[in-house]
């Protein structure tokens, strides 16, 4: 498979008046063409800050990505220029966020905000814009085109406007969708029918996605890899298969058991994960999990784990991994679908 | 929508009322009758005077009388240059205070905004601060202190441009400057605020992560959409440059109503303070209807009668 | 890399660190007090309010001369000098005396006037708030009618009328100026009433003033006291605006506003110590109570607190 996006090493810290904030910690990844990856976490887990990265969105200042790299086509996007970084946004890689009533101008019409990006990125005139606007309201579903065309975001539903944040995400043609939460302020119903769109779409146009979520349920539903994200690092990554049912490290267990299943009995309680995420103003030497991990050793609290090879596809950094370590019989219990 | 308007309207005339009411009743408790203060006049002159005025008629009457003319737009008579309307001082001063009030709300406007949206894009540097600055010490220094500094050193020191009176151009530019002063500086920290709001936006970033180049970000997003709470002060605006000319007329000595209302308030003669001041307050307050209609007209965002009146 | 093999014990879990709040607590008024602290031109604006009223309470007393003490034979228009700080005026009385008696006037008319906005604002804007239905509707209608007409030319009415001196001046100047407090007050009030710990307060039985007064305006206090520190400089500033139309106390009264006007003068002359000083200490009144006002918001805005 073609490898399209290599994330290396990335660092990324915000400067605030109590200290500096280390949200992405050392985070590598991979993304091939026509997959969809998603990256799993709670919130503050640096998920959404390693996306706006890509974007070379985050606010800067207080923002820095501070190491790594990001290589696509053969560019590293944390030396790009400003001037190559607005070539790439919106015209190779786009984004749908998470809230669909606040991300669109609420002064200016949908069509206007669709062909905007098409018009400065593609160099055609307003009419082919308006033609390829059309096409891609239609494309997402939205009925009537010519007439929503004209009106403004505040006229559409939630689920609606978040149709029209995938057209104009798509309407240039990206390789890559970044899609940050892009259900979680919608419906449950409408939810399943963003998810439907985003697939079918990306079966016509072969748009690799990265899916930032804490569902995983929209998980299993959607993406072939799953990296599970936990205190600024990549704990656990891998198929989707293997991570489900494979999964090695104690924090994705308790994702996996702190998730209502329909097979689940009644009086079968969920279990919550106990305790709260790391500060990461003052990041804990060890693994991140540590303190919450019912199965954290000494070294677990004074030493970041290495990472292990599982598969050629799914790795884990654990110091459960280590022969040394007292093996753990824990029987995964998840069974999801 | 149209629930609104006659809501509205409503309200505006019963604040007409009030006002109109309130001026009616304060100036029949001041002791005595207008003409005590004059040299002794003969008794039949004095009585024709009273019957002319209908001052001679009980008071409920000449409350109807009152409002009856108010409802025609007859403002009454001044009493001590009896030849002389309210409604001819006024259609003499107003076109002179308008000019000067329109200039310094342009100046304001404009300056204001490109002020306020520079400080806000430079946020927590140098012209941010400087701009801030300038903009507290504005709200700060009353326009009657600013004036004659203009004066002594811009009219009269450096002799750059007429240190007062009321002839062509030239003349307008000082006492503009001297009105814009307090409402660019608010103009400019609303818009500074309102940008700052608006640049947290998350179809800002929504726009960025289009490749839009900032400028058109600035251009088409964020200013589009920071630039209406401006509309909302633009009563107080009004207001507030309407009762500045009251003063910047005195010291420059411009023949506008605000200097004509000053003096008759010195001079006390009432049926001029009288009219003079409903007619102020009918402007303002058709000025908020107005403002309040254009916004809720230009922004998409609001339907009628859904703002919360705040 | 060697790890002693007693690393991989088991570690007993860290019970205090699961559940502990990570920073330390810091409580509302801690948190603003010390945004004001560090928001050094607010805390200079705090210094000069201080210096102006210490001034105005002990300034006229350090010359021996007093505000309305006329000196025409030899004293007219004298520059600032050893004797005269400040110079005199054309009627020879003494500046640096004038102009602190003035900003006595001022400070008294603007926190009298405050104080009395505040205390109708919270009663009204608190009843109207805490009953709210169709005695909010009724009060609030009110509020909207007074709101619509022209603040100062209400007042430039009232004081046509009225018999000029310091107490008509602070009734004119609250007559309206009452309204813009009752709005805060009733929006705060209508906001917190809706939380739980005064939903606690009425299960439990507590009544009506207390709630008001023990739970509800302590929470408001906040917004209050910003609007608080906004309607001083704008009764001040309306002080000065009347006195310099001659509506304000009258002679031989010093106000700044009157010095002002009787000294518009000195542009055409050089006695610019007659119009500097009145002109700065009102300015520097102004300026110091508008930027502790927006630090004090800053400083107490919940949406600013990390």
């Amino acid at each position: 498979m073609a490898r399209l996006l290599e994330v290396d090493n990335l660092h990324v810290t915000f400067e605030t008046y109590a200290g500096k904030v280390h949200a992405v910690r050392g985070v590598s990844f991979t993304l091939n063409k026509g997959e969809t990856l998603a990256i799993v976490g709670e919130s503050g887990s640096g998920k959404s800050v390693t996306a706006q990265s890509i974007m070379r969105l985050i606010p800067s200042p207080p923002g820095k990505i501070t190491e790594g790299r990001i290589l696509f086509e053969g560019d590293d996007l944390v030396q790009a220029s400003k001037k190559k970084m607005l070539r790439i946004r919106g015209s190779k890689i786009g984004v749908i966020f998470q809230d669909p009533m606040t991300s669109l101008n609420p002064t200016m019409t949908v069509g206007k905000q669709i062909m905007e990006g098409l018009i400065w990125h593609q160099k055609i005139n307003r009419h082919e814009a308006q033609k390829r606007a059309l096409e891609m309201l239609r494309l997402v579903g939205i009925p009537n085109p010519e007439q929503r065309f004209h009106q403004y975001p505040h006229e559409f539903s939630g689920g609606m406007r978040q149709r029209v944040m995938i057209a104009m995400a798509l309407a240039s043609d990206p390789k890559i969708l970044i899609a940050d939460e892009p259900t979680t302020a919608l419906d449950v119903t409408i939810q399943a029918q963003i998810l439907e769109l985003m697939q079918e779409i990306q079966k016509e146009t072969e748009t690799a996605i990265i899916l930032i979520t804490h569902d995983l349920g929209v998980v299993a539903e959607v993406a072939q890899r799953v990296a599970v994200m936990y205190g600024g690092k990549i704990v656990e990554t891998g198929e989707v298969e293997e991570v489900f049912y494979r999964s090695r490290h104690p924090y994705t267990w308790g994702l996996m058991a702190s998730m209502p299943r329909l097979d689940q009995r009644r009086d079968q309680e969920l279990e919550p994960i106990p305790g709260t995420p790391p500060d990461l103003y003052d990041p804990p030497p060890g693994c991140p999990f540590a303190d919450r991990c019912p199965y954290a050793m000494f070294i677990c609290h004074e030493q970041m784990p290495e990472t292990t090879q599982v598969s050629p596809t799914h790795q884990v950094a654990c110091w459960l991994e280590d022969p040394r370590a007292t093996p753990v019989n824990k029987e995964v219990k998840v069974n999801i679908r | 929508m149209l629930r609104y308007v006659v809501k509205r309207i409503l309200l505006m005339l019963l604040s007409l009322w009030v006002i109109a009411t309130l001026t009616f009743v304060l100036m029949k408790s001041i002791p005595g009758d207008p003409f005590t203060s004059e040299k002794k006049l003969p008794e039949q002159t004095l009585k024709n005077l009273m019957a002319h005025y209908h001052l001679d008629k009980p008071l409920p009457t000449q409350y109807l009388i009152y409002m009856k003319n108010l409802a025609n737009f007859d403002l009454g008579f001044s009493i001590k240059s009896s030849t002389r309307s309210v409604n001819e001082i006024i259609a003499d001063g107003f076109p002179v205070s308008a000019q000067l009030g329109i200039q310094a709300i342009l100046i304001a406007l404009i300056l204001g905004i490109i002020m306020g949206s520079t400080a806000a894009l430079r946020h927590n540097r140098l012209p941010d601060y400087a701009i801030m600055v300038l903009a507290v010490i504005g709200i700060s220094i009353p326009s009657f202190v600013l004036a004659p500094f203009l004066q002594k050193y811009i009219g009269w020191q450096w002799d750059l441009l007429p240190i007062a009176g009321w002839g062509d151009f030239t003349h307008t530019i000082l006492p503009s400057i001297a009105l814009a002063f307090l409402p660019l500086a608010l103009v400019t920290r609303l818009m500074r605020s309102s940008v700052l709001d608006v640049q947290g936006q998350d179809y800002i970033r929504t726009a960025q992560a289009k490749g839009l180049p900032p400028v058109r970000v600035f251009t088409h997003h964020i200013l589009r959409n920071a630039i209406f709470p401006i509309i909302t002060i633009m009563g107080p605006l009004v207001a507030g440059i309407l009762t500045g000319s009251f003063v910047i007329e005195k010291i420059f000595s411009i023949p506008g109503l605000g200097k004509r209302f000053v003096e008759d308030i010195f001079n006390r003669d009432y049926p001029v303070i009288m009219g003079v001041t409903i007619f102020y307050s009918a402007f303002l307050i058709l000025m908020n209807f107005i403002v309040d209609l254009v916004y809720t007209w230009v922004d998409p965002r609001v339907k009628l009668g859904e703002r919360e009146v705040e | 890399m060697e790890i002693p093999a007693e690393k991989f014990e088991r570690a007993p879990r860290r019970q205090e660190n699961e559940e502990a709040i990570k920073r330390p607590s810091v409580t509302y008024w801690q948190d603003a007090w010390r945004r004001l602290k560090k928001n050094r031109l607010a805390m200079a604006g705090l210094v000069i309010i201080c210096l102006l009223v210490i001034m105005s309470i002990i300034g006229p007393h350090l010359l021996p001369y007093t505000y309305y003490e006329q000196n025409l034979e030899n004293g007219k228009n004298l520059a600032p000098s050893s004797e005269h700080w400040f110079g005199t005026d054309d009627l020879g009385r003494d500046v640096f005396v004038r102009t602190w008696h003035g900003a006595r006037i001022s400070l008294i008319i603007g926190i009298t006037a405050g104080l009395i906005d505040l205390i109708i604002g919270v009663i009204y804007g608190g009843i109207a708030g805490y009953r709210g239905g169709r005695v909010d509707e009724i009060m609030m209608r009110i509020v909207d009618v007074l709101w619509g007409l022209p603040y100062l030319l209400v007042v430039i009415m009232l004081l046509v009328v009225l018999k000029p001196g310091l107490w008509t001046i602070i009734i004119a100047l609250t007559v309206t100026g009452w309204l813009n407090m009752a709005r805060v007050v009733r929006g705060q009030v209508m906001q917190l009433k809706e939380q739980e710990f005064v939903l606690c307060a009425r299960t439990l039985g507590a009544s009506t003033k207390r709630i008001l007064f023990k739970h509800l305006i302590p929470n408001a206090i906040g917004p209050i006291l910003v609007m608080l520190s906004f309607t001083i400089p704008n009764a001040i500033f309306a002080e000065a605006f009347l006195s310099f139309l001659g509506l304000g106390v009258q002679a031989p009264v010093a106000s700044l506003g009157t010095m002002i006007e009787s000294s518009l003068i000195v542009v055409l002359s050089d006695e610019w110590w007659r119009l500097a000083f009145p002109a700065g200490v009102i300015s520097l009144t102004l300026l110091s109570f508008n930027v502790f006002g927006d630090g004090l918001r800053d400083a107490l805005d919940p949406k600013m607190r990390k």
